[in-house]
């Protein structure tokens, strides 16, 4: 397509206007994509259908150059670009089509900080952009940069949570996504149980985004260092059926729980909050366990079923360990200073260590290094 | 039950050699088509895009393809005058990951001199937390990148003690996870990119002994799938600039033969475009000059007799390091 | 992803594949491609049925997607299109399941002269939907255990179904029941172009 210079600009100002009518027209627009055409066709390229907006990707080039030439024209004439908000549909623009120019985040952080945008209006540009690029770390970092500006009693967490969820959806691994939600996690600690059921959906439909199990990991440790349990939950099925497979001699009430996984313990010394959370959380790993084993069922031998069982199991032996040795388990030290833990004296997490030696050569050496098992002795 | 992998078919028809001429047309002509759509989306990461090519060609022995004197003109306008800091190009804004790139160019042409080193310094003491940790710019991102871009930098330019080194280690050892490895911010993924950048902070401030070795590098050397190539974390395809991530840290931490480097050598060729020259993320993509400097930094690792030897912490010729007698940390097994 | 995106029924005439039920879930893809992936993913169930031969079992891999064809001994045909992940064992029990349901409710007269507005059935969308849970297929045990994996022929490309001399790029380009727009993503799609960088 040839087009000469000034007509080029003139058309390439018609787009963006187009583009710009759109976003203040629509204030529900929710999905934003370069549709692929081949030649340039007497129609408009704007395209608009069911809040979804569509830019044909033979202009793309000549919007984005063109938005992108005024912007840094505007920026290093030094003209006081800041106060002016007519640069804001340029950079719409330029950002949607190029998500990954820092500096064009940074000149709308300006416009925020001199008032001249809404701060609801940005999270929703910030969003729209993510729709088209779901792994776009700048759209991320700027909603988190938006958040201050908000009152605290206007903010939805739940919100965010959605937007990452949506992006870790279309983008495997999304490995930005996964952080961010991180992020609102740790200010948003009354998310924890429902996060625990997102994830074991999200894990079903997404078997190997490892990412996620990653995150559940999270979920569990944070649950953990905050002493969070469930009040209604007197039954540990998970943690007793995983102490069933390793045990001959089966046990059924939490009494026997309590005894097998923590053998030593003296139950009046022990503050009650942090024994529940122990069970409700070794019983979250417990679940998981058996949701990989399921899954691995299902689907066949995975690095991530493997990696996250193994996650898990780390979680429940380390934390035998450190309770059982009474190591204030606030603390969180490395299992390397537990290694002198003698667990001679623990028959169940003996019977662990003999059953899950068993498991292959791989894993044995796993055991070794991450639990700090060792084989050496009654090689079996 | 069969083990599932994502991963590569590397067929008979892909490269086995070196495609040494093509590289070097490739990255010379790199940017000469400046209307080209792709040159003017990756404008904001221009710096590093210089960085990459000024190089590769180094370590090909053909750095007078490109022009030095526009190189470092070029250089000198992206500083910015007030902060010290350089942006990736003339009109954005200062970024940590755009000042290392010109100081590892400035310093690859031997004319450090050329730019404002103090404010340079200045600019990044100014973006140290009080956790230790660093912004990327006066915006407020912080990621353990910037913890290695910063002392990278600083070492470069001989002016370490502009900031709290103690500091800076507590933060980057906050990051490192159950599995040996470390990710962006606490309790992050592990992520072979940013593993690279942690060990590579480690290696410069002369901290390796606080990293478990054993377990990182059991979590680097599953990154190796069937094909040989190198994924960046679990289930992900393999890409050749995880050759380079990977690679360069097992090398630091001295454990490059626990993975398989003939493999790894059969991936990284194949990913060679025969027709432009330039290697891509895998075999059968379009290449880029990204990828093409971490796949010649990968096979220069695995020592290629056509390349010069590249120090596996800074990603920069050994001569150059040698010549500014900066000593980085290995650790010999 | 465990993801079922495409199930339809053919009848493998003795020149061509006829069209007699479909069912797509799109919502994945985005607003703008959904057509395009729609008519690419109805292209490529036609042109696996005609190439599969009667009283067989194909599994064709394509980028992330995974094609699961059977054609019966009488020559009706199934194509589930899902994504790679999703079990493969699962996908051809639910074949068999559909094609013995459709002969149940469809009589075999209507087959060779059949189209998609005159078959009178209606369950594909509600196979497809709760199907997305392979967990569903428990139920289709019995079904499963008869299924011999082992014949099933897998395929690494859908190139690698096509007979002698024919080119999917040619295909293509002379299909005249791809619109131009889906010929334009097609085009686009070709190009993969890294996206991973260190910034």
């Amino acid at each position: 397509m040839e087009i000469a210079d000034i007509e080029n600009d003139v058309l390439c100002e018609k787009i963006i206007n187009d583009i710009n009518a759109v976003l203040t027209r629509d204030p529900d627009v929710t999905s934003f994509e370069i549709i692929p055409t081949l030649s340039y066709q007497n129609k408009s390229p704007v395209i608009h259908v069911e809040h979804n907006l569509g830019l044909e990707s033979w202009c793309a080039k000549h919007v984005y150059d063109f938005s992108h030439k005024t912007i840094l024209a505007s920026k290093l004439s030094g003209s006081k670009y800041i106060y002016n908000d007519s640069l804001v549909k340029y950079l719409n623009c330029a950002l949607l089509i190029n998500p990954d120019v820092t500096t064009f985040w940074h000149i709308r952080r300006q416009l925020v900080e001199k008032n001249k945008l809404k701060i609801q209006k940005e999270f929703q540009f910030a969003a729209l952009v993510l729709t088209k690029k779901p792994k776009a770390s700048e759209a991320f970092a700027y909603r988190r940069w938006l958040y201050p500006f908000q009152s605290a009693e206007s903010i939805d967490w739940s919100i965010e949570i959605g937007i990452c969820d949506r992006c870790a959806d279309k983008s495997l691994s999304n490995y930005h996504a996964w952080s961010h939600r991180q992020w609102v996690l740790e200010r948003a600690s009354h998310l924890l149980r429902s996060e625990i059921l997102h994830t074991e959906k999200f894990i079903k439909k997404h078997i190997s985004d490892y990412s996620c199990y990653h995150y559940r990991q999270f979920v569990l440790q944070t649950i953990f260092d905050i002493c969070y349990y469930d009040k209604e939950q007197n039954e540990y099925n998970s943690l007793r059926d995983f102490i069933n497979f390793y045990l001959v001699d089966g046990v059924s009430s939490v009494g026997e729980i309590i005894q097998t996984l923590l053998p030593n313990i003296d139950l009046n010394a022990t503050n009650e909050d942090k024994l529940k959370c122990f069970l409700y959380c070794c019983n979250f790993a417990a679940y998981d366990i058996k949701f990989c084993d399921d899954l691995k069922n299902l689907f066949g031998f995975r690095e991530s079923f493997e990696n996250h069982r193994r996650a898990s199991l780390r979680f429940i032996v380390e934390n035998c360990m450190r309770f059982n040795s009474s190591v204030e388990c606030y603390q969180q030290p490395p299992v390397s200073k537990l290694s002198k833990f003698d667990y001679s004296s623990n028959a169940f997490l003996m019977a662990l260590k003999k059953s899950e030696g068993m498991l292959g050569e791989q894993h044995r050496k796993w055991c070794s290094l991450f639990l700090n098992f060792d084989y050496s002795d009654n090689s079996d | 039950m069969a083990f599932i992998v994502n991963d590569v078919d590397i067929s008979a028809a892909e490269p086995k050699e070196l495609l040494f001429d093509k590289h070097v047309e490739y990255i010379a002509n790199h940017g000469n088509d400046q209307n080209d759509f792709e040159y003017c989306m990756t404008e904001f990461l221009r710096m590093s895009g210089i960085y990459w090519g000024v190089t590769a060609l180094d370590l090909m022995q053909q750095l007078e393809k490109l022009d030095r004197k526009s190189i470092v003109e070029f250089i000198k306008k992206c500083q910015c005058p007030t902060s010290g800091g350089v942006a990736a190009c003339e009109g954005h804004d200062p970024h940590m990951l755009y000042t290392l790139s010109a100081v590892q160019i400035l310093c690859i042409y031997d004319c450090l001199d050329q730019i404002d080193v103090a404010g340079v310094a200045r600019y990044v003491a100014s973006l140290q937390q009080p956790d230790g940790s660093f912004f990327g710019d006066k915006w407020g991102e912080v990621d353990t990148r910037f913890s290695f871009c910063a002392v990278a930098i600083l070492t470069l330019i001989n002016k370490l003690d502009v900031i709290n080194v103690p500091k800076a280690v507590e933060f980057v050892m906050s990051c490192c996870n159950a599995d040996g490895g470390f990710g962006s911010k606490p309790n992050a993924e592990s992520h072979a990119g940013l593993i690279y950048c942690c060990v590579g902070f480690l290696s410069i401030t002369n901290q390796l002994h606080r990293l478990d070795c054993e377990k990182l590098a059991w979590w680097l050397c599953e990154r190796q799938l069937p094909s040989g190539g190198l994924n960046g974390r679990p289930e992900k395809l393999p890409d050749v600039c995880y050759s380079w991530w990977v690679l360069a840290s097992l090398t630091i931490m001295g454990r490059l033969h626990w993975i398989s480097s003939d493999k790894l050598k059969v991936f990284i060729l194949s990913c060679q475009d025969t027709d432009t020259g330039g290697f891509s993320d895998r075999t059968g993509n379009l290449p880029d000059i990204f990828h093409t400097l971490f796949g010649l930094g990968a096979l220069s690792l695995l020592g290629h007799d056509k390349l010069l030897k590249v120090n596996p912490t800074f990603c920069m010729p050994q001569y150059v390091l040698d010549k500014l007698k900066i000593n980085t940390q290995i650790i010999s097994v | 992803m465990v993801k079922l995106y495409a199930l339809c029924v053919f009848f493998k005439g003795p020149s061509e594949g006829r069209l007699l039920k479909a069912a797509y879930d799109l919502q994945s893809f985005s607003f703008f491609q959904r057509g395009a992936v729609q008519e690419f993913m109805g292209f490529a169930s036609k042109t696996i049925v005609e190439r599969t031969q009667a009283a067989s079992r194909q599994s064709v891999k394509q980028d992330a997607y995974m094609c699961h064809v059977y054609v019966r001994a009488d020559n009706l045909g199934g194509v589930l299109i899902g994504d790679h992940e999703y079990p493969q064992r699962v996908a051809h029990t639910l074949l068999t399941k559909v094609l013995d349901d459709f002969t149940a409710k469809v009589p075999a007269d209507q087959w060779s002269t059949g189209t998609e507005s005159s078959i009178a059935f209606t369950q594909l969308p509600a196979y497809l939907s709760k199907y997305q849970d392979p967990r569903e297929a428990d139920a289709l045990t019995k079904m499963q255990n008869d299924l011999d994996e082992t014949k099933i022929i897998l395929k690494n490309t859908i190139e690698a179904v096509l007979e002698r001399g024919e080119k999917l790029d040619d295909m293509v380009i002379k299909s005249e029941n791809l619109s131009i727009q889906s010929k334009a993503f097609y085009k686009t799609a070709k190009k993969t172009n890294s996206c991973c960088s260190f910034s």
